[in-house]
């Protein structure tokens, strides 16, 4: 690495934390910087106990996508999950239609559905909270 | 009566602004669609409603086209205005708008289409007898092009059949290294494009860009609004735009203008579009190079000089409205000039220099117009294109607007990102600039040509 990129790269860096983005990908030539910068609350996952997580309140589930949302498969069906059921990581909660597309938005935790914030056949934007669950004690806690 | 009451603003930076303006000032509504980077800007601050359709990467938001599609139902919109770049001349895009009831604020899908692919765009001049620079077909491999060479001698430009901004260009200067520059070439049209198809042409050393403004509606009436001359060029990328061309006789303007509109009338084109030629100064010919089926970036210059707003005369052509112009009625007046100011840094080989901009004073002298997105605080995301600005003047001459420039240049304040306003600001310094002895060659090869670019 020349010393330019290395000073490029740093003035990068401190662009970044300047800015609100969370992740920056950049691939120049030979270089590549993946740079990810760690929520608050991502940090109190990664260095604290098991007796955080379980303490962990309601987690807003935040749409993948922008597009219309639905909590059945179609009208006449019963919806994927009820406010109060209890669901595992992966199970479906409810979908996302684009056009002719339909992406399926999984629980991500186990635990228990507490809220919905959309309305059925609602326009939601992309990273829009569309519902909330509060989680059980689980390895594993991902985002969509 | 319009059809249009609602738009949805599929684009961002100054065009996305612009757009907005425009609707605000026809009592339209604007919606602005922007990604994760861009839901503080101007854009955003300014629509009538802002819906958040993706992350950063434009892959998954600005050129996603179900994704603005669905934006536009759910908002319940009646049209969609494209701006220049990501979807713009996508005929797909235009196509599943219309599939889906929306009005596209643009050409239709079949014109994207001919006039996007550029051996059939030449196809259809040739076939009208409009001049095309000397050429190949495709050539399938690069002795293909070694043949070409022999029949019609070198220097030749070798170009991307699905082309634009220079991607898959290269000039042939003879058959040494032509095997490289193919596989070069056709790689990088195959990774811009997805079609690595290429063509030869013949290469004109001493040209100049000259291309002609046209609207059309769906009534059938096609005007020209005059030339633009686009010769001030880094890597295919213009730099710095006037109108009228500097270059042309009053003759050899209304023949290039007649060739445009005899080309946009013979396939009833529709809506804003662009008819670029080469000028060989040498020959003092016209050769058709290609048509834009879009708004262009340097639209302001034309709107400078002749009055009109070329962004509300979109929208209302599309709405079915018949053009409010005949031909009588366009005259020009005085000069324009326009400067793209980039966050980039002519220093350093042009790198972009993203950034919060600290501060950010546009110029107020009269007859000085700034289109942009930017403001003081305005963090300039890294993920975009770097256009920052473009300074539009307007002079009763050539040499009344250059002047009205340096000052609009020199009163323009920006800090916290660089910029290139030095080097117009040199540009506009240069005895060959002020004295319009230049080409597209210019400003890389003789301007720039001792800094190594």
């Amino acid at each position: 690495m020349e010393s330019r990129d290395l000073s490029d790269a740093i003035s990068l860096i401190k662009w970044m934390k300047q800015s609100n983005l969370d992740v920056l990908y950049l691939r120049m030539g030979e270089m590549t910087l993946d740079l990810k910068r760690y929520a608050e609350e991502e940090r109190k996952t990664d260095t604290g106990s098991a007796e955080n997580i379980k303490q962990q309140s309601e987690k807003p589930i935040l749409s993948p996508r922008l597009g219309i949302f639905f909590r059945s498969a179609k009208p006449q069906d019963r919806p994927f999950a009820e406010i109060g059921q209890r669901v595992q990581a992966d199970d479906c909660v409810c979908l996302i239609s684009v056009l002719d597309q339909r992406c399926c938005v999984t629980a991500g935790v186990q635990g228990r559905i507490t809220e919905f914030f959309a309305q059925e056949g609602q326009l939601v934007e992309f990273k829009q909270p569309i519902f909330a669950i509060k989680g059980e004690e689980s390895d594993e806690i991902k985002q969509p | 009566m319009n059809k249009i009451k609602s738009v949805l603003v599929a684009n961002r930076g100054e065009i996305a602004v612009r757009v907005i303006r425009a609707c605000q000032e026809l009592g339209i509504e604007a919606i602005a669609v922007v990604s994760d980077a861009d839901k503080v800007s101007l854009p955003a601050r300014m629509a009538d409603r802002v819906l958040c359709i993706g992350p950063a990467q434009a892959n998954k938001s600005y050129l996603d086209i179900s994704t603005i599609v669905t934006a536009a139902l759910g908002a319940g919109v009646d049209a969609i205005h494209p701006g220049y770049g990501f979807l713009a001349e996508r005929p797909d895009f235009a196509e599943t708008c219309v599939k889906h009831g929306l009005i596209f604020i643009g050409p239709n899908a079949l014109h994207i289409r001919q006039m996007g692919d550029k051996l059939l765009a030449r196809e259809i001049a040739e076939g009208l007898n409009i001049p095309v620079i000397p050429g190949s077909c495709l050539v399938r491999d690069f002795s293909e092009a070694v043949k070409f060479g022999e029949k019609t001698g070198y220097p030749l430009l070798l170009k991307a059949a699905a082309g634009g901004g220079g991607r898959g260009m290269k000039i042939l200067q003879g058959p040494e290294g032509l095997k490289f520059l193919f596989g070069e070439a056709s790689a990088e049209a195959g990774a811009a494009f997805g079609d690595n198809r290429l063509y030869v042409e013949r290469y004109v050393p001493n040209a100049r860009h000259i291309e002609v403004q046209i609207l059309g509606d769906c009534h059938g009436n096609i005007i020209h609004l005059f030339e633009r001359d686009c010769s001030l060029q880094r890597r295919y990328q213009k730099i710095l735009e006037e109108a009228p061309s500097a270059a042309l006789t009053s003759r050899q303007r209304s023949e290039v203008c007649e060739a445009a509109l005899f080309i946009a009338r013979q396939i009833r084109y529709e809506n804003a579009g662009t008819v670029e030629f080469i000028f060989d100064q040498d020959e003092a010919r016209f050769y058709f190079l290609e048509m834009n089926t879009r708004i262009q970036v340097e639209h302001p210059v034309t709107e400078m000089i002749t009055g009109l707003d070329l962004i509300k005369e979109q929208i209302l052509i599309a709405g079915g409205s018949p053009l409010r112009y005949s031909q009588a009625d366009i005259t020009t007046r005085g000069h324009s000039l326009e400067c793209r100011i980039n966050a980039e840094s002519p220093e350093r080989k042009f790198c972009p220099s993203p950034g919060r901009i600290t501060q950010w004073q546009t110029p107020g002298d009269p007859i000085v117009r700034v289109d942009s997105h930017c403001y003081e605080g305005y963090v300039v995301p890294p993920f975009y294109d770097s256009l920052l600005a473009k300074i539009i003047v307007h002079g009763e001459d050539r040499r009344e607007a250059i002047e009205r420039m340096q000052k609009a240049l020199a009163r323009f304040l920006i800090s916290g990102v660089e910029t290139t306003i030095p080097l117009h600001r040199r540009i506009l310094m240069d005895d060959a600039y002020r004295a319009a002895r230049i080409n597209t060659c210019w400003l890389e090869n003789v301007f720039l040509g001792d800094e190594k670019i």
